[in-house]
């Protein structure tokens, strides 16, 4: 009984260990000074929605956007302030990454007070 | 990794059908908007073999050495527990009702309530109770305020102020069981739960129920099997090292434990039936108060199967796997309900069901197969050993919520202060200072010292209940232990994806 558990236990165990799969980027897009990333903003969200950089790195969004509206990181918004985003315009976003943790992005549409978030972004330990 | 945009379309959608229930809704968990890094792949990977290796370390090399009782533990000074007793209750009504009279006075905007609430109540207690010992006895204001109603009444002349009904032996702990389900409920799906106001709304019901429980059934049945916090903190209370000991031994009559009557420790009942001064305090080793569970039962499993339920669905709706689940769920609740405010709370509730429904199914296979593989001549009724090796249960997901909820609980804790002196200051205060590193340590840490505390829990039930065959009847338990401490890592191991109806944490 024993015997013919134990490899089923092992195989679960396997299983749910094989599920996860490591988000950070590699050890030499880490390494690199400056990141550039671009991303598409419309009303169905953030395409790619969960941008993932390293600490210490010096990133740039460019948000390329087809809403009207405000956007910005939550908890990160000492480094990025709200920023407004026009439909049909390329917005640039600039700023050091200081803090490590995962960081909701927010988008505030103009006809909507009310945030909503659209991604992730994602700063790993450098 | 890629991410799906239908799923960014589902949390878009999801969020603006929120935003037509409440202004502002945000998960528990978001109260301050803090996320730390997932686990990264290595740590998960250690902490997983780690559990594995240990489970079976202890299952097949530990064959003797199960004395039945617990050790006595130390008797706590008199004075000091008097002290500790006045201290706790004072908080507790000062908690309970402060969070009212701010959420009716001072309006929406104060996060107070909340923070109260959802960090301090819900997620800090039963903290507190495991690494601690079971405040609830002391503090709760509940049981604080019909002791004050109930003198009162004296005082004019009235005998005794509940009704008097006898309270249904067959109802067990189920009443317990589905409020703790509205309390779920009421912390992930219900919409602006977040809300001041709405919390006030919750407490004042919920202790306008708990009074006229205690009126009709009498305090001591409504405290045993109806009053969630009662029931919740009694069983992570057990964890603890501060246990509670019946001094007046008339109190363990009908105590649901085998309680010697000469040592009545932490049983639940007695813990609720017990005047302050029929009771103290003892110091024990952690872990060892759920060696005496001896006489639970299906409601006492499900309660608990259905906490480490909602613990796990609260991590596991902000990984992937959450979303994609939300998101098959979408289109066909959608088909009935339209694109309304009722879609979003249907698709949430019916995520919690599943998950739940999951949950208790993968638990009662696990205890109907144990109980197949026990000895026949000594095996127990079904239902008392789904309920005794439900408990076993608990030092996980202790572990689990600890790891989920640590950062919340501290920034809770950080941020109290300065909200108490104004409970406007809606900023939640920064947790950069906290390593990121020490957060993984500690998470991974509880979960597989829980894991291990299951292990040797269950295998003493094991050797107890299957005298001749513990290893083959305790496997069963050990594959759904290393299931559920796989599957709590995995969690804090996910990145987060774009939290489903949620909005900027206040």
């Amino acid at each position: 009984m024993m015997r013919r558990l134990i490899p089923l236990i092992i195989a679960i165990a396997v299983g749910l260990v094989a599920c996860v799969e490591e988000g950070r980027p590699g050890d030499d897009a880490c390494r690199a000074p400056s990141v550039e990333i671009e991303l598409a903003l419309d009303g169905d969200g953030l395409t790619p929605s969960d941008p993932a950089v390293c600490g210490g790195q010096e990133v740039t969004l460019v948000i390329d956007s087809a809403v009207d509206g405000l956007i910005h990181i939550h908890g990160y918004d000492e480094a990025v302030p709200a920023t407004e985003v026009r439909s049909d315009q390329e917005l640039r976003l600039t700023f050091d990454t200081d803090r490590t943790g995962q960081f909701p992005i927010e988008f505030h549409p103009a006809e909507d007070p009310a945030g909503v978030s659209v991604g992730v972004f994602t700063v790993h330990e450098p | 990794m890629s991410r799906s945009p239908r799923r960014a379309a589902l949390a878009a959608t999801l969020t603006v059908l929120a935003g037509l229930v409440s202004p502002a809704p945000a998960s528990a968990h978001g109260i301050g908007g803090t996320f730390q890094l997932p686990v990264p792949l290595w740590l998960y990977l250690a902490a997983a073999a780690v559990a594995v290796a240990a489970s079976f370390v202890v299952t097949t090399l530990v064959t003797r050495g199960t004395t039945v009782e617990a050790p006595d533990g130390r008797a706590v000074p008199a004075w000091l527990a008097g002290a500790a007793r006045t201290t706790l209750r004072a908080i507790g009504l000062a908690w309970w009702f402060g969070a009212i009279g701010v959420g009716f006075l001072v309006g929406d905007i104060s996060p107070l309530p909340a923070v109260l609430l959802w960090i301090g109540i819900w997620v800090g207690l039963p903290i507190a109770a495991a690494l601690l010992g079971n405040p609830w006895p002391s503090m709760s204001p509940l049981r604080t305020t019909f002791s004050a109603i109930e003198w009162l009444g004296r005082r004019l002349g009235a005998d005794r102020l509940d009704a008097g009904l006898s309270y249904p032996a067959g109802l067990a702990r189920w009443p317990a069981v589905a409020l703790l389900a509205a309390g779920i409920w009421a912390e992930l799906v219900l919409p602006g739960r977040q809300v001041a106001g709405t919390v006030a709304w919750l407490l004042l019901a919920y202790t306008i129920l708990s009074l006229a429980g205690m009126a009709l059934f009498g305090q001591i049945a409504w405290l045993r099997n109806a009053e969630l916090f009662e029931v919740e903190l009694g069983w992570f209370g057990r964890i603890g090292p501060i246990g509670r000991r019946s001094i007046s031994t008339a109190l363990c009559d009908g105590c649901g434990e085998a309680c010697d009557p000469a040592r009545c420790v932490d049983c639940p009942e007695c813990a609720a039936a017990a005047d302050d001064l029929e009771r103290r305090p003892v110091l024990r080793p952690w872990i060892t108060g759920l060696r005496e569970v001896r006489r639970a039962g299906w409601s006492d499993a499900a309660f608990i199967v259905l906490a480490l339920a909602g613990v796990s669905y609260d991590g596991l709706r902000e990984t992937g796997f959450g979303a994609s689940l939300l998101d098959a769920l979408l289109p066909p609740v959608q088909s009935v309900f339209g694109n309304t405010g009722t879609t979003f709370l249907v698709v949430e509730s019916l995520a919690l069901l599943l998950v739940a429904t999951a949950f208790g199914a993968a638990f009662t296979a696990i205890v109907v197969l144990t109980h197949r593989l026990s000895d026949r001549d000594a095996r127990r009724p079904l239902a008392a050993m789904a309920g005794v090796y439900a408990s076993t249960l608990l030092p996980i997901a202790a572990g689990y919520l600890i790891a989920h909820y640590l950062t919340l609980v501290i920034q809770g804790a950080v941020w109290l202060p300065s909200l108490v002196v104004d409970p406007l200051m809606s900023l939640a205060p920064e947790l950069d200072w906290i390593p990121t590193g020490l957060v993984w340590y500690l998470s991974v840490a509880a979960i597989v010292g829980g894991h291990v505390a299951g292990i040797v829990l269950a295998h003493r039930v094991a050797l107890r209940e299957a005298p001749r065959r513990s290893v083959v009847a305790g496997l069963p338990m050990v594959a759904l232990m290393i299931g559920y401490t796989v599957l709590s890592l995995w969690i804090i191991a996910q990145p987060i994806v774009v939290e489903p109806g949620s909005s900027p944490a206040m």
